[in-house]
C-alpha cells in the first residue's frame, strides 16, 4: 500500500504543480479533452509498431494531445470561436477519426483508452524499474521537470498568464512559454493517465488548485497550497479506499470534490465567513448609522429629536433605543437638555471622521 | 529629436481599414496628445506602434531604430486592461511587475526595487490598498494601478491610451504633474485625451486623427485652428487636397 500511496502522491504533486497555470488560463478542461483526443495519437502509433504493449503509443498519445491544443488555439485565434469551444470542437474530431480508424482496420485488436490509458494505482507497484514502481520513476521525473520549469520561468509564467500585452512589451515569447507549457501538460496527462486512471488525472489538474485559488491571493502561495492540497487529498483518500475496499480513484476525486466545497464555504469571501462577518458589522453598522445620521442633520428638531428619531430611521423603537443608549453609555453622543436632540459628542466626531476618510 | 516615426501607415481590422496613410513624428522630450472622436484610430495607432497589429504598409521607427531595439524604454498603459482580473495577485505585485524586466527574469527583487514599486503606488495615492486583490479595487484605483507600474518601468518614452479616463480630478492633477516631472527629465509622453478644455494645460503638442492625420501641431495652433472642428466631423472628400 506504502508504494501505491506513493505513487499516488508523486502523480498528484506532478499534475498539481502545473494545474494553476492551467485554470487560470482557462484551460481547465484540457486534460478531459486530452484523455479522448490522444487515442488518435495511439491509434496512428499502433498503425505503426503493431504492438499493444510498445511505449510509442505513449509518446504518439502525447505528441496528438500537443497537436489537440495546437490546433484548438489555431481556431481560437481566429476569433470566430471561443478558446474553450474550440477545445470543444477539437477533441472529439480527434477522437472520432481514431474510432473510425480503429473500426476500420483494428477490429480484431482490443486496441482502446481503457486499453492503454486506463492506468490502476494498484497495479503500480507489478511494473518495476530500479526496484521501484516504474509509474513512481516517471512521474517523480516528471515532477522534478514540472517543478523546475516553474521554478525557472516563475515570473515569465506570471506576467504572461496574468497580463499578455505586458508580457509582449517585456520582449517575453508568451506563446513559447504558453506551448512548453502545452506540452508538459499534455505528456504529463498520458504518463498520469497510464499510471492512475484519466478521472484522477483531471482531478489532480483542477481540484486542489481551486481549492487553493479561493484561499490566498498570492500565486506564490497557490502553487504551495496546491501541492499540499492534493497530497493530503491523496492520502486520505487512499486510506479510506483501503479502509472500505472501495476505488481509490473514485474516492480521491470524492474528496477532492469535498474539498473544494469547503474551501467554497470557509475562504475568505466564503459563505461561512460572511454571515460571522455580517453579524459582527451589523450591531457596527447600526451605530455609525445613527451617528452619521445624526452628523448629516445637525441640530434638525424633527430628525434628531429624543421621541422622533425613531421615525426617520425606520426603526423599531427597542432596537432605536438598544443602540441609542449604547451609544450614550460610551459617550458618543449626548442629549441637549435645551432643544431635547441627540449631538455629536467630540467622541462621536472621531468616529465619523474616521468612517468618512476613504 | 523623434522619439517615433511613422510614414505610410496603413492599418486594417480584417478587411476594413482603420487608419489610411499616417505621416507622424512625435517629437524626443514632449508631451503630446493624441485627440480624435470615438472610433477615429487613436488606440489603433497606439497599438501599431506597439505592434500589437499588423500594418497592410508604412514603417514605424521608434528612436531612430527598430520597436524591437527599444522595447525595454517603452511604457503602455491600455486603454482597457485586458489583464486576467482573476488571477491570484496583490496590487503591490502588480506594480512590481514593472521592475520584473531591470531585475532580471531569473532574479529575486530587492529591496530597491520594492522601494520603487511602493514609491510609485505611494505617488498614485494607492498605498493603502497594496495588499488587496487587483479585482477588489474600483475602476479609476485599477486604471492608477497600471500607471504606477509605467512609472517603474522608468520608461524613456511612455504611451498611455486614456489614462485620465475614469479618474477622479484630484487623481488627474497628480498624474499629470507627474508627467511634467518626467518630462523635465528628458522623457517623452504620448497620450490619447478626450477633454478638449484641458489640453492647453497638459500638453505641448496634439496630434489629431480621425482615421486619417488631420493635423499635428503645437497645442496653441491647434486651438487657434479649425482643424479641431475638422477633426471631429465626418471624413468628407477634400476638394483643395485633391
Ligand atoms: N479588434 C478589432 N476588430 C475589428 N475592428 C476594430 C477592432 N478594434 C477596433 N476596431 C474598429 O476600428 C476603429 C478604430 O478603433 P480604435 O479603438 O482605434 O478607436 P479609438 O480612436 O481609440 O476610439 P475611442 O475614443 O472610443 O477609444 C473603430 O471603428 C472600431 O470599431
Ligand atoms: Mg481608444
Amino acid at each position: 500500500m506504502f508504494e501505491v500511496l506513493l505513487v499516488l502522491v508523486t502523480c498528484s504533486m506532478a499534475c498539481g504543480i502545473l494545474g494553476p497555470f492551467i485554470t487560470l488560463r482557462k484551460l481547465s478542461m484540457i486534460t478531459d479533452a486530452l484523455s479522448h483526443s490522444v487515442l488518435l495519437g495511439i491509434a496512428v502509433a499502433f498503425i505503426f509498431v503493431k504492438d499493444l504493449n510498445s511505449v510509442l503509443l505513449l509518446i504518439g498519445a502525447a505528441c496528438f494531445g500537443v497537436l489537440t491544443v495546437v490546433f484548438s488555439e489555431f481556431l481560437s485565434n481566429y476569433k470566430l470561436v471561443k478558446k474553450d469551444d474550440a477545445l470543444g470542437l477539437v477533441f472529439p474530431l480527434f477522437f472520432s477519426i481514431a474510432i473510425i480508424i480503429i473500426t476500420k482496420y483494428f477490429k480484431n485488436v482490443h486496441l482502446d483508452i481503457d486499453m492503454v490509458l486506463m492506468g490502476n494505482p494498484l497495479f503500480a507497484p507489478f511494473m518495476r524499474v530500479f526496484n521501484l514502481p516504474k509509474s513512481l520513476v516517471i512521474m517523480a521525473t516528471l515532477f522534478l521537470i514540472n517543478l523546475s520549469f516553474v521554478l525557472i520561468f516563475y515570473k515569465i509564467l506570471k506576467v504572461s498568464t496574468f497580463d499578455e500585452e505586458f508580457s509582449k512589451i517585456q520582449g517575453i515569447n508568451y506563446q513559447l512559454i504558453f506551448y512548453i507549457l502545452i506540452i508538459l501538460t499534455s505528456i504529463t496527462s498520458v504518463a498520469a493517465f497510464d499510471s492512475v486512471g484519466a478521472i484522477l488525472v483531471i482531478s489532480f489538474f483542477i481540484s486542489p488548485s481551486a481549492s487553493a485559488y479561493l484561499l490566498t491571493k498570492d500565486l506564490k502561495y497557490t502553487i504551495i497550497l496546491t501541492l499540499i492540497i492534493g497530497a493530503i487529498n491523496t492520502i486520505i483518500g487512499t486510506f479510506i479506499a483501503y479502509k472500505y475496499n472501495i476505488s481509490i480513484s473514485g474516492t480521491i476525486s470524492f474528496i477532492s470534490m469535498i474539498n473544494v466545497l469547503i474551501a467554497i464555504l470557509f475562504n475568505k469571501k466564503g459563505l461561512i465567513f460572511k454571515i460571522i462577518q455580517k453579524q459582527k458589522n451589523k450591531k457596527q453598522f447600526s451605530l455609525d448609522l445613527i451617528l452619521i445620521h445624526i452628523y448629516r442633520h445637525k441640530e434638525d428638531p424633527n430628525e434628531l429629536g429624543i421621541s422622533t428619531i425613531k421615525n426617520h430611521l425606520n426603526w423599531s423603537k427597542n432596537k432605536s433605543d438598544l443602540f441609542l443608549i449604547e451609544l450614550l453609555t460610551k459617550n458618543m453622543i449626548y442629549i441637549d437638555k435645551k432643544t431635547s436632540i441627540y449631538q455629536l459628542s467630540e467622541l462621536g466626531k472621531e468616529r465619523i471622521k474616521e468612517l468618512l476618510k476613504l | 529629436m523623434r522619439a517615433i516615426h511613422i510614414e505610410d501607415l496603413t492599418v486594417a481590422y480584417e478587411e476594413n481599414p482603420v487608419l489610411w496613410d499616417i505621416d507622424l513624428d512625435i517629437y524626443k522630450g514632449n508631451i503630446t496628445a493624441i485627440v480624435g472622436p470615438n472610433g477615429a484610430g487613436k488606440s489603433t495607432l497606439l497599438k501599431a506602434i506597439l505592434d500589437f497589429v499588423k500594418p497592410l504598409s508604412g514603417r514605424i521607427s521608434i528612436f531612430d531604430s527598430s520597436l524591437k531595439k527599444n522595447l525595454d524604454k517603452i511604457a503602455y498603459v491600455p486603454q482597457r486592461s485586458n489583464v486576467n482580473w482573476d488571477f491570484p495577485i496583490k496590487v503591490f505585485d502588480v506594480v512590481l511587475m514593472g521592475r520584473y524586466k531591470e531585475i532580471g527574469w531569473f532574479k529575486k527583487p530587492s529591496k530597491i526595487d520594492k522601494d520603487i514599486a511602493f514609491n510609485a503606488l505611494k505617488e498614485m495615492g494607492l498605498e493603502k490598498y497594496i495588499d488587496r486583490q487587483i479585482n477588489e479595487l474600483s475602476g479609476g484605483q485599477k486604471q492608477r494601478v497600471f500607471i504606477a507600474r509605467a512609472l517603474c518601468q522608468n520608461a524613456e518614452l511612455l504611451i498611455m491610451d486614456e489614462p485620465l479616463a475614469g479618474v477622479d480630478q484630484y487623481s488627474e492633477k497628480i498624474i499629470m504633474n507627474k508627467m511634467k516631472e518626467l518630462q523635465k527629465q528628458g522623457k517623452t509622453i504620448v497620450c490619447v485625451h478626450h477633454d478638449l478644455n484641458t489640453l492647453k494645460d497638459y500638453f505641448d503638442r496634439v496630434v489629431l486623427i480621425n482615421r486619417y492625420l488631420v493635423a499635428h501641431d503645437t497645442t496653441e495652433n491647434i486651438l487657434n485652428s479649425n482643424h479641431l472642428t475638422k477633426a471631429y466631423q465626418e471624413v468628407g472628400f477634400d476638394e483643395t487636397a485633391a
